[in-house]
């Protein structure tokens, strides 16, 4: 059915996009949030993305390799917002006031460090280990190639 | 307590936590923008000799030129906002000091067309819908919609001293181009002959007739690399001549040297050059890129080339044989 969908975009439809979107925006979100580790920034990634490759959906060659695809536009994207944060970051950390629910398995103390450790990888360390946690079911030799391929 | 300390486990555990829903908003976003955003052709299919289906007109998000040949005076309403133009004769490099003074009002379109705007150089240009005549003949209105950091100058636009797009009619082609002598002018003038000439001053890397789809008229293109020329400096250095610039007297009050050359200035480009034949006169669209063109500048690039289009009432006529 997706294919049926990239293939409706591909010839211009944008219902079919919008069905498409709908069906791959969560879980561009949450990648886009695990490279980021911010959900405001996160969300404007994924929107950006989402628009990018409808602009550019028509020159994708195999309609089967769409969500790839989308991800490679989804971390070029994150490349790009994290070097912007970067040219305003101070060295004051904002602290999401929110209640963090018991974890079976990360305590605060692992969470917290954790959460420091990440931060201080480079955006596109930290695309790769997204990409090593995650399976996509795509048939790459490594995430480093693919962050390879994603001209970074 | 955790039950166990592998860190794998952990690291897995921190990365898959956080927010896993994308907002209705943003869906709703992303909707909205997409009907407003024009997709880009494949452009594999453009240069390949011929599309396999008809194209749509494609925006690609970031730039359409539309040379528009139009029976009514491109000038009517010309000064929008009450100001006046002028056009100096600046340096035709983009990356030449720009004069103060040096201010080129677009004309507004003679449509409705809610895109375009007012098209000042030089400058940084907003994003938007322009509508201009680079001061050449007022029925020629080169449209173009730019987003992501273009300059104006007075005969195009560029990004970054990078990529520049330049837009005009070719009068002539040079037999030298540091000593500007020209090559024979047929009568019967036309893109083949313009594509045969250069090739005699030029190595033409590529060239051929570019489709016939969506609106597109017959044409050729040319492809082609520039070093910087050793007997003249680059902004002698020239390819063509172009018509005198006609702006009414109470527009401009100078115009710029009638010649194209080199557009970034005295360093190797890369050019890509479109032609397209209308009622007698070869009309030209030329991409200029360096080696310092970065993957963005060039995905600009791309993007012009995939909206390029060239509408007239006049009737079409075939291009001569390619000369390369």
């Amino acid at each position: 059915m997706q294919r049926a969908l990239v293939d409706q975009a591909r010839a211009g439809s944008d219902e079919a996009f919008d069905a498409l979107a709908r069906m791959v925006g969560d879980r561009c979100l949450a990648i886009a949030y695990r490279i980021l580790r911010d959900a405001d920034l996160a969300d404007e990634v994924v929107q950006a993305a989402l628009i990018a490759a409808w602009r550019d959906v028509a020159t994708l060659r195999d309609p089967d390799l769409f969500e790839p695809w989308l991800h490679r536009i989804l971390t070029r994207q994150c490349y790009a917002v994290a070097r912007q944060q970067r040219r305003w970051s101070t060295d004051v950390r904002l602290v999401a006031i929110k209640p963090i629910e018991p974890d079976d398995i990360l305590s605060v103390d692992d969470r917290d460090q954790l959460d420091r450790a990440f931060r201080r990888l480079t955006v596109e360390h930290r695309a790769v280990l997204v990409f090593r946690t995650t399976s996509t079911g795509r048939s790459l030799r490594s995430p480093c190639e693919w962050v390879h391929r994603s001209g970074r | 307590m955790t039950s166990t300390r592998d860190p794998d486990r952990l690291i897995a555990a921190y990365l898959q936590s956080g927010p896993t829903e994308l907002a209705r908003d943003s869906y709703v976003a992303v909707d909205v923008a997409i009907r407003r955003t024009r997709q880009r052709a494949d452009r594999r299919a453009w240069l390949g000799g011929g599309l396999t289906s008809p194209s749509r007109a494609a925006f690609a998000g970031v730039a359409i030129v539309v040379a528009t040949l139009v029976g009514v005076s491109v000038f009517r309403g010309f000064e929008p906002n009450g100001t006046t133009v002028s056009l100096t004769s600046a340096s035709l490099s983009v990356s030449g000091s720009p004069s103060a003074s040096a201010s080129s009002l677009a004309v507004a379109t003679p449509t409705d067309d809610p895109l375009a705007r007012v098209y000042r150089w030089p400058g940084n240009v907003q994003d938007g819908g322009y509508a201009t005549s680079f001061g050449w003949d007022p029925r020629f209105v080169f449209q173009f919609f730019l987003e992501n950091d273009w300059t104006g100058s007075d005969r195009g636009i560029s990004r970054n001293n990078a990529i520049s797009v330049s837009f005009f009619p070719i009068d002539a082609v040079v037999a030298d181009p540091c000593a500007r002598t020209l090559a024979p002018h047929p009568s019967s003038w036309s893109s083949g002959v313009v594509v045969a000439e250069l090739g005699k001053v030029v190595t033409l890397e590529r060239s051929g007739r570019h489709p016939v789809a969506g609106g597109r008229l017959p044409g050729l293109f040319a492809e082609f690399t520039l070093r910087p020329p050793t007997s003249c400096s680059a902004s002698q250095f020239a390819l063509f001549r172009t018509p005198e610039p006609r702006c009414p007297p109470d527009v401009c009050s100078a115009v710029s040297p009638p010649w194209m050359g080199m557009d970034l200035g005295g360093v190797a480009t890369h050019d890509q050059l479109w032609l397209n034949d209308v009622d007698g006169q070869v009309i030209a669209m030329n991409l200029e890129w360096t080696d310092q063109a970065t993957a963005d500048d060039l995905a600009e690039r791309d993007a012009i080339l995939d909206s390029y289009r060239l509408l007239t009432p006049f009737d079409s006529s075939s291009p001569s044989p390619s000369g390369g």
